[in-house]
C-alpha cells in the first residue's frame, strides 16, 4: 500500500510564512468525534496525545474542513496570492 | 489600465475565462484576478469535459484546445467481494465532431482557456486574491484586492472563484454550507505508456474510456470509483462524502487505496508511476441548494454558484462552469449596452442558463442529490446486482433455476418500500 505521505511528495507548494488557516485547539479538546483526521485529504490534522495538530503547509484548500469543522475551531481563508498548492497537472 | 474596467471577473478557472472571453470579445474591458500563481494552480477534476458547450465558445475548438482522449468507451462497474460487473456502453461516433466528452488535466486546460481571454483583450492578474467586494449603497462597484491599494472598481463583477467561494458568502449571496452540499474527490494522476493504456483498456489509437464504479471498495460510504485515461497517463481517484469518512474513522485516500488494490482495478495501472496526487471539493448540493446568482453589479458562475450534477453516469461540472460564464459574459455586455447594472436588468442571466444547460439540467436532476445520498446505492445493490448475476451464470448438477426466481430472490432482499422508493427516485432523479 502507498503511504499518503509518500504520494503528497507529488505535491507542489508554494510555502508562505503566514498559515491560511487557524486552529484553536483548545476547542478540540471538547470535541468527541475529531473528525478532521479523517476527512482532510492532505491529512493535515493529526492528534498527538489527544491534543489536536494542524499543518498548513500540506493544504490542498479543498475547504473540507471548513464546512465540515462543527466546533467552529477554524479561522479559514485562502494564502497570499500565489503561495498554497499549487497544481502542475491537475 | 483604465479607472473603472467594465467587468472585473474574480477567478481563471474554465468559468471565469469563458466570462472574460466573451466580455472581451464584444470589445468591454476586462480584468481577470486570480489568486493562484498560474491559471489552473487550484484546480483539478476527474476528469472529463463534455466539451460540446466549447463549440459556443470557440468554434472547432477540438483543432487547438489541450484535450486528452475524445471519450468512446462509459463504463460503469459494480464490485462485490471478487465479483464485479461492467457495462461498457461505447459509440465510435463520439470519435468524431461534435464529440461529447473528453478527458482532460486542468493546467493545460485552464491555461488555454484563459490565453484565449488573453487574446480577446482581458487583462489577467495572477497571485491576488480577492478578499472582498466595493460596495456604493447596494451596487457592487469593484473589488478589494490583498493588495496594498488594491482597491480595483468596474461596472459589474463576476464571481468565478470555485467552490468554496467566500466571496459569494460575503456577498449575502448563499449561507454557509451544510454537509450534504458537498463531496470530497481525491486522485492520483499515473503515467503509463499509451501503447499500455490501449492494451488494458481495449482501446485503439486516441479513444478513452471513462469508468463509474460503486461497491464495497467505498465500505458504504456514499461515494465511488472513477477512472478517466488520458493520452498517456490514467486518473484514477474516488469521490466520497466528508461526514461519512468521519463516522466510518476512514481517510479517502484508504478508499482509494482499497479501490486501486481491486485486483480487475490494480492489473489497470500496474507498473504506472505516480506524479501528482490531488484533492478538490466538489458542489453536489443541487438545484436547492443554488445561491442567489445575481444581485446589483454582482453575477455568479460555475462551482461557485454550485453548479454542478452528478448522476453517478455523468459528471457535469467543468461544462457547466464554461456555460454559465459565458451566460454571465453576454449578461456584462447587454447591462453594458444599457448601462443599467441594476439586479433587475442582470436577472436575464437567468434566461439565459435556463435556455441552455446549466439550469435545465440542474432542474431536471433536481432530485439526483437525495437518490445519490441513499445508502442502499453504494452498498447493497451492487451486491444483490452481483448475487444475481452470479446465480444466472453458474450452473452446476442441479437444476438451474430461472432468471425470475434468481430476481425474486435476490431483490426481495431489499424491503420491498425502499426497493419502490430508489426505484421511483431513480427514474425521476436521473
Amino acid at each position: 500500500m502507498t503511504d499518503r505521505t509518500e504520494k503528497l511528495l507529488s505535491v507542489r507548494y508554494v510555502v508562505s510564512m503566514e498559515p491560511h488557516i487557524i486552529l484553536d485547539s483548545s476547542k478540540c479538546e471538547t470535541c468527541e468525534q475529531k473528525a478532521c483526521i479523517y476527512f482532510c485529504p492532505a491529512g493535515c490534522f493529526t492528534e498527538d496525545n489527544g491534543e489536536i495538530k494542524y499543518n498548513y503547509e500540506g493544504c490542498f484548500e479543498c475547504g473540507t474542513c471548513r464546512v465540515m469543522c462543527t466546533n467552529e475551531a477554524l479561522k479559514w481563508d485562502y494564502p497570499l496570492g500565489g503561495y498554497g498548492v499549487s497544481f502542475r497537472i491537475g | 489600465m483604465p479607472e473603472t474596467f467594465d467587468v472585473i471577473v474574480v477567478g481563471a478557472g474554465p468559468a471565469g475565462a469563458s466570462a472574460a472571453i466573451t466580455a472581451a470579445s464584444s470589445g468591454l474591458s476586462v480584468l481577470v484576478i486570480e489568486r493562484g500563481e498560474y491559471a489552473g494552480a487550484k484546480n483539478m477534476a476527474g476528469g472529463m469535459l463534455l466539451a460540446q458547450v466549447l463549440q459556443e465558445l470557440i468554434p472547432d475548438y477540438w483543432k487547438e484546445a489541450p484535450l486528452q482522449r475524445p471519450v468512446e468507451h462509459h463504463r460503469i462497474m459494480m464490485t462485490s467481494g471478487e465479483r464485479f460487473l461492467e457495462i461498457d456502453f461505447g459509440n465510435r461516433g463520439f470519435l468524431n465532431p461534435p464529440f461529447n466528452g473528453f478527458t482532460v488535466l486542468r493546467q493545460k486546460l485552464d491555461e488555454w482557456l484563459v490565453n484565449k481571454a488573453k487574446d480577446a483583450g482581458a487583462l489577467v492578474i495572477t497571485s491576488t486574491v480577492v478578499d472582498d467586494l466595493l460596495y456604493e449603497g447596494e451596487q457592487v462597484v469593484g473589488v478589494k484586492t490583498r493588495r496594498p491599494d488594491g482597491d480595483v472598481r468596474s461596472k459589474i463583477v463576476i464571481l468565478a472563484d470555485g467552490v468554496n467561494s467566500l466571496l459569494a458568502q460575503k456577498a449575502g449571496l448563499r449561507n454557509k454550507f451544510e454537509y450534504h452540499d458537498i463531496a470530497l474527490g481525491v486522485k492520483e494522476l499515473i503515467v503509463l505508456p499509451a501503447k499500455t493504456i490501449n492494451e488494458r483498456f481495449g482501446l485503439t489509437g486516441e479513444a478513452g474510456a471513462v469508468y463509474t464504479v460503486l461497491g464495497d471498495f467505498a465500505r458504504g460510504i456514499p461515494g465511488g470509483g472513477f477512472i478517466y485515461t488520458n493520452k498517456d497517463s490514467v486518473s484514477i481517484g474516488v469521490v466520497v462524502q466528508p461526514k461519512a469518512l468521519a463516522q466510518q474513522k476512514v481517510t479517502a485516500d484508504e478508499i482509494l487505496e482499497r479501490f486501486k488494490a481491486r485486483p480487475e482495478i490494480a492489473r489497470l495501472i500496474e507498473g504506472g508511476r505516480l506524479v501528482e496526487y490531488s484533492g478538490h471539493l466538489i458542489p453536489e448540493g443541487g438545484f436547492e441548494r443554488i445561491p442567489k446568482l445575481f444581485r446589483s453589479g454582482l453575477l455568479v458562475a460555475g462551482d461557485a454558484a454550485g453548479f454542478c450534477v452528478n448522476t453517478g453516469i455523468v459528471l457535469m461540472g467543468m461544462n457547466l462552469a464554461i456555460s454559465s460564464g459565458k451566460s454571465a459574459g453576454e449578461t456584462a455586455i447587454k447591462a453594458c449596452k444599457q448601462g443599467d447594472f441594476s439586479a433587475s436588468t442582470l436577472s436575464s442571466y437567468l434566461k439565459l442558463l435556463n435556455q441552455g444547460v446549466v439550469l435545465s439540467s440542474m432542474k431536471t436532476h433536481r432530485r439526483a442529490p437525495e437518490f445519490m445520498r441513499s445508502p442502499r446505492l453504494f452498498d447493497q445493490y451492487p451486491d444483490i446486482i452481483n448475487n444475481f448475476m452470479q446465480r444466472l451464470v453458474t450452473v452446476g448438477p442441479k437444476p438451474h433455476e430461472s432468471m425470475y426466481s434468481a430476481a425474486r430472490d435476490e431483490f426481495g432482499k431489499v424491503k420491498l418500500f425502499d426497493l419502490i422508493r430508489d426505484g421511483w427516485m431513480g427514474v425521476r432523479a436521473l
